[in-house]
């Protein structure tokens, strides 16, 4: 696979179109992934993910082929909805309120995940980057801490108060296991599976 | 294995995506700690609402605009160029916005300005009775002397300056990439909203000195 990958490369920085093609292919989903929960708006992220992509295939000169690919690409992709960001919170603020809660029973499993995504948006950035990478992106703590300049232990911490803070957050509006049938049920598969 | 060890191995199982062992679970509910029952409902709750949350599929075939974006896109300029480029623009908005701070005091403090007043203030002495006007050779009350006018001057733009040097230190970004380069094209506009806290302070100073003035010294004199 890491061969492929090298290969892959080679053929992109060779500026072979099809290889080019393939490699965006391949990233495009987990970038746009990374980009949507990090921006919580989806045009944004279209337009973060695609950026992001483009500039990884101008710059994959500089990616150490000793190193893994996939942290490399996402990094860059954080990178840019860092900036996009950054450049958000200069705007004015508008006043936005949050949906009230709906009844528990009529929860789809859509609106349980923008539950959690708004949740997500409210985290400060280390905790909110950290637990998209962990979760969404599948990544170690030791990749997310080598994306973030961070040392494992940190992200560890990072990662454990994002989710308090979540659950906490989740539980203000409503949401706990025990409450829902969805959520209870898969309580119980947890402890079945225990 | 007591409460703290437990809730210790459930972070490492969280941590490196793990089940528990047998019985891992029943720990909760029957050692009668709050903070145990608790961690796990934290981890029920959101291992139920992650697999919703994680399909995020975009809906415009990124692909092709992706390849439209590299054709179209000449390999990007030479960085040094660019930070050059950046460079002379930051210098120019940081010359201006300490030229517009320095004219306005130095015009404020010249002595050179249509019907000054004389330019030794009668300074009051001892023997002077208490309560009485101070003049000075001609008759004029006397004004705080150039030196006072100048401390007040140079603090009332003090304020405004430093607004300009913040904002100017925000505002422009840095590197040569393309979202340096989109940032740049409207960071000028941004700027002059920055400023304008600044310009209000410095024509508010001037009004202010203007009205405290002495007749002799106003420039409409």
């Amino acid at each position: 696979m890491a061969d492929d990958l090298s290969e892959l490369v080679q053929r992109c920085l060779a500026g072979e179109p099809d290889a080019q093609r393939n490699f965006v292919d391949q990233f495009q989903q987990r970038v746009f992934a990374l980009c949507y929960r990090m921006l919580g708006h989806r045009q944004d992220a279209e337009d973060a993910a695609q950026e992001s992509l483009a500039r990884a295939v101008r710059h994959l000169g500089r990616w150490q082929s000793d190193r893994p690919l996939d942290p490399w690409v996402l990094a860059i992709a954080a990178n840019r909805c860092r900036t996009a960001l950054e450049k958000r919170s200069r705007r004015p603020v508008t006043a936005e309120s949050l949906p009230e809660p709906a009844c528990l029973d009529s929860r789809t499993g859509s609106e349980l995940a923008e539950e959690l995504q708004r949740a997500v948006d409210q985290l400060r950035p280390n905790y909110r980057e950290t637990f998209i990478l962990f979760y969404q992106q599948e990544l170690s703590c030791e990749e997310i801490g080598q994306m973030l300049g961070a040392p494992d232990g940190t992200i560890k911490t990072w990662l454990h108060r994002a989710r308090k803070e979540l659950a906490e957050l989740l539980r203000q509006r409503g949401i706990t296991p025990e409450q829902n049938d969805e959520l209870h049920t898969v309580a119980r598969t947890t402890r079945g599976a225990d | 294995m007591n409460c703290i060890q437990w809730r210790e191995r459930l972070a490492e199982r969280i941590e490196q995506r793990l089940p528990g062992p047998p019985g891992f679970a029943e720990h909760a509910a029957t050692c009668g700690d709050d903070h145990c029952r608790q961690a796990l409902a934290d981890a029920a709750l959101l291992e139920a609402l992650l697999p919703d949350w994680r399909n995020a599929v975009p809906t415009v075939d990124l692909t092709e605009r992706v390849l439209a974006d590299l054709a179209a896109t000449p390999p990007r300029p030479k960085a040094i160029v660019a930070r050059g480029v950046a460079g002379a623009g930051q210098k120019l908005w940081l010359t201006a916005a300490a030229g517009v701070i320095i004219a306005a005091g130095v015009g404020l403090l010249s002595p050179e300005r249509p019907g000054t007043q004389p330019t030794t203030a009668a300074v009051p002495s001892p023997g002077d009775a208490a309560g009485s006007a101070v003049t000075d050779r001609s008759g004029l009350a006397a004004a705080p002397s150039p030196h006072e006018i100048g401390r007040r001057y140079l603090a009332w733009v003090e304020g405004p300056g430093t607004l300009v040097a913040d904002a100017v230190g925000v505002v422009l970004p840095t590197g040569a990439s393309r979202a340096a380069s989109e940032s740049r094209s409207a960071w000028s506009s941004d700027l002059m909203q920055r400023l304008e806290p600044a310009q209000r302070g410095i024509s508010e100073a001037l009004l202010l000195l203007e009205e405290q003035l002495p007749a002799a010294m106003h420039p409409a004199t």
